[in-house]
């Protein structure tokens, strides 16, 4: 990764930050999905330098970094016109070679809870040979669930909560359909980088960034 | 200064006075066709706000038992139709003048300095910078909220009463500086200039802004502010006029007055925000923040009680600010101090 | 006899007060109309009008959306607040209910002390005023040109046009004497009395097959309101500090509130059932406003 740019977030009193991240990312998803390849693997990470997550203080910060091994990926990506019609909220500098001297390195990796009730009905849709949407809205029959009569004997996927992770996330408006859902993001830092490639929101469970 | 503040009763109406915003869907390439904006009930599933017990994370059976405890919630929401591009907003604005005159007051020495000290402030400015920004505020659609972010093209046309409209392409107003220049947008500051200095009886503007923001895209609304537990089922509760979506006029107001650029820090990068709205403490809500307090000796009461009474501030931005407070209007007597 | 009146046609009015009375909420109080019709005349006068005297008024409501809640399943109405300005340390200030409403209102004022050669000159300085002041502490977003009717009190027709212009509208007159009657034929405080008007009765009735109906019923018919007409001063004339103008004796009092009712225009036969005026009974400490029609019905 030796190239970059960096994209700040203006929010005002009219404005608040995380309003922009899901307008910001939006367009950043668009740009990541048409750049991936064959194999659906894309070429720009993404950082975010004031990321935290230490107990109760959870942001993104103000700012990422969208990261490509040379600059013609970046320039092919074109993220100021991308951004063009937040413009008045965004600023983004041109694209510079990462600095040398750098604090190491670190993976940002989208999070999904285990129990996302899509996640579960998916599964149970190629266990029993249903489609998706049959999954969710069918009722499944429970075997006997012992003694505990707060245990139902049935229950539908689609009436299941979403349930939420400690970790800062961007409200994301899915492509296909007009559900929102929560893009969780945890960091975690490495002392040496790991080449690899990137999802369509420009993260990854092994592939490193440099952080500085 | 011997002289003592000793209006216990200071009360000053405000001189600009929006209406409500109203909400219609139209397309950017035939305006003629219109339709108000309607709120429609949404039912959502609430997420569990507190951290899962790994126990009940890993199964399903048990995080069912969980959720039959009921969490559905209804929300207001509105939005483009399908065959809707445009976003259209309109209010009226009107414009007073009489600054120089509080609606009550009963201070002698207040009243024996004060008026002078303001027609001083409209003989020497005539309100040319407050003017100016007030305009560009209108110029830029910042009324629009977060309706306005990630709009392709936004118009505002402008009337103000003499038959001609003034259209302004929001999109080359900055949100963050007031360094404008522009024919029309001078001419629009030059009306409210008159108003607020009472060389006409009153100004209204009406103001049509459009935005491009996409088929059937998220429309927002004000928020309602329901006092008690009157909620019912809704978790959130959205304003609406006879069926129309809308925007609070406090609202509208609000953007308008964003033109605070004199309050400390606001050049400092980790501390300025760009413009705030004219408040007595420079209060931002959204952040939950005063950028004027009395410890800095920047609130509006530290600065009103020299600067009504003669005495000069250390410059004129100020100035502008205090005369800011002053048309936004408010209860400042003593008693209304913290 | 000829009466100049005064229309002033559909006044919009934002955000306007909605405290009725100390103690309820809706139409704006009949003291803050009046107290709009007095601030309109004092300004006639600094404009050199002079000899105007605006010495009575109607009020017809043409559209009112009070701005209350009520979710699905609630019981009662939850005021809709506006939130104040943060404080010096950036929290959140307590909420104050103050309730609030828009409305449309056309007024009917009684003009005396007009001479017609200032006609033009009055009803530009009308027009102009208008816009520049507040109603009942709400903001005028639009009003209609006002207009100058002469109309002959034994000509049925003319006041009945005059009227018309009313409509389509509500008009507030004064029902004092439904009160006074159950005070003085059943005794009751004048409270209860206010009460017993505004409550609703719900009777169940059983016939000699076992079947139940119920009818809600009211004392009395019509649209009745409770409204605060004026203040009975409770200390002498005096001085008090912090009082808002230094230049006029100052008094504590209470709120006077007794029953209104809405009535269409064209109910209305004469024009002092409509027009209220300010009456001051010092004797009494007293300060009301109140319709001659009522008033001579109590025969006070």
């Amino acid at each position: 990764m030796r190239f970059y740019l960096e994209i700040t977030l203006l929010p005002n009193p009219e404005v608040g930050l995380n309003f922009l991240w899901s307008k910001v990312f939006h367009q950043l998803h668009l740009g990541f999905v048409e750049m991936l390849d064959a194999d659906k693997r894309g070429a720009i990470g993404v950082g975010f330098p004031k990321h935290c997550a230490d107990g109760k203080r959870l942001g993104l910060g103000d700012k990422c970094r969208l990261f490509a091994e040379d600059e013609a990926t970046l320039e092919r990506f074109a993220a100021p016109q991308r951004l063009a019609r937040l413009s008045d909220y965004v600023h983004c500098t041109g694209i510079r070679p990462v600095p040398d001297k750098l604090l190491g390195y670190a993976v940002y990796r989208r999070v999904q809870p285990k129990t996302n009730p899509e996640r579960l009905a998916r599964r149970y849709a190629r266990r029993h040979g249903v489609d998706l949407a049959t999954a969710l809205n069918m009722t499944v029959e429970l075997r006997a669930a012992g003694d505990n009569p707060a245990y139902p004997l049935s229950f539908r996927y689609c009436d299941m909560l979403k349930p939420s992770v400690a970790l800062p996330f961007i409200r994301l408006q899915s492509l296909s359909g007009g559900q929102t859902f929560c893009l969780w993001i945890s960091k975690t830092e490495t002392v040496a980088p790991v080449t690899g490639s990137f999802s369509a929101y420009g993260l990854s469970s092994v592939a490193t960034v440099p952080e500085f | 200064m011997a002289a003592k503040n000793d209006a216990t009763v200071l009360a000053f109406e405000k001189k600009l006075v929006p209406s409500d915003g109203y909400l219609y869907g139209t397309t950017w390439n035939d305006r003629s066709n219109l339709k108000p904006l309607a709120l429609t009930p949404k039912s959502v599933r609430g997420t569990i706000s507190n951290r899962l017990k790994p126990a009940l994370q890993n199964d399903p059976l048990k995080l069912n038992a969980e959720v039959e405890k009921p969490n559905l919630q209804t929300v207001d929401a509105c939005a483009l139709a399908e065959d809707q591009d445009t976003l259209k907003l309109s209010f009226t604005l009107k414009v007073l003048g009489g600054v120089d005159k509080p609606s009550a007051c009963n201070g002698p020495n207040f009243n024996a300095s004060y008026p002078g000290v303001a027609q001083a402030y409209i003989e020497q400015e005539g309100f040319t910078e407050l003017a100016k920004r007030y305009a560009v505020n209108i110029a830029n659609a910042r009324y629009l909220w977060r309706n306005r972010v990630g709009a392709e093209k936004i118009e505002v046309v402008v009337d103000t009463g003499d038959g001609e409209q003034l259209v302004f392409d929001a999109k080359q107003f900055s949100l963050r500086d007031f360094n404008a220049a522009n024919m029309d947008l001078q001419k629009l500051a030059g009306k409210i200039a008159d108003a607020l200095c009472g060389r006409l009886p009153y100004l209204l503007i009406s103001v049509e802004a459009y935005a491009l923001v996409g088929k059937a895209q998220e429309v927002y609304p004000s928020e309602e502010l329901i006092l008690g537990n009157g909620k019912g089922d809704k978790s959130k509760i959205l304003y609406a006029v006879n069926g129309t979506a809308a925007l609070h006029s406090q609202k509208i107001g609000n953007a308008i007055r964003t033109i605070d650029t004199w309050y400390p820090g606001h050049d400092d990068g980790a501390i300025g925000i760009g413009p705030i709205a004219i408040e007595p403490y420079g209060a931002v809500t959204n952040l939950g923040k005063a950028f004027r307090t009395p410890k800095d000796k920047a609130d509006f009461y530290s600065l009103f009680d020299r600067f009504a009474l003669g005495e000069k501030l250390s410059n004129k931005d100020q100035e502008h600010y205090v005369m800011a407070v002053l048309v936004r209007g408010g209860v400042f007597g003593q008693s209304g101090k913290e | 006899m000829t009466r100049r009146l005064l229309l002033i046609p559909h006044l919009q009015i934002h955000n306007a007060n909605a405290m009725s009375s100390p103690y309820t909420i809706g139409f704006p109080a009949m003291t803050a109309w009046l107290g709009g019709v007095h601030a309109l005349q004092r300004h006639l006068r600094q404009q050199g009008l002079t000899d105007i005297e605006l010495t009575g008024a109607a009020i017809s409501c043409h559209r009112f959306d009070l701005q209350t809640h009520k979710g699905q399943g609630d019981f009662v109405h939850s005021i809709v607040g506006t939130a104040n300005p943060l404080d010096k340390d950036g929290g959140r200030p307590a909420f104050v209910e103050e309730a609030r409403c828009h409305l449309e209102v056309s007024l009917l004022i009684e003009l005396q002390g007009f001479d017609t050669d200032e006609r033009e000159r009055l009803e530009a300085t009308l027009n102009q005023q208008l816009c520049r002041m507040k109603w009942a502490g709400g903001d005028v977003l639009a009003v209609k040109p006002v207009e100058i009717h002469t109309v002959d009190e034994d000509d049925d027709h003319s006041v009945r046009k005059l009227l018309n212009r009313l409509m389509l509208g509500y008009v507030l007159v004064e029902r004092r004497e439904l009160m006074v009657q159950v005070m003085r034929d059943e005794g009751r405080d004048a409270l209860d009395a206010l009460l017993d008007f505004l409550k609703l009765m719900h009777r169940s009735e059983q016939d000699e097959n076992g079947k139940v109906t119920w009818s809600s019923q009211r004392k009395a018919p019509g649209w009745l309101v409770p409204i605060a007409v004026g203040f009975q001063g409770i200390s002498e004339l005096g001085q008090a500090a912090n009082q808002r103008d230094l230049g006029t004796p100052h008094r504590f009092a209470e709120s006077v509130v007794t029953l209104g009712e809405f009535k269409m225009p064209y109910r209305i036969t004469n024009l002092d059932d409509v027009l209220w005026q300010y009456h001051a009974d010092t004797e009494r400490n007293l300060y009301l406003c109140r319709t001659l029609t009522a008033a001579n019905l109590i025969g006070d």
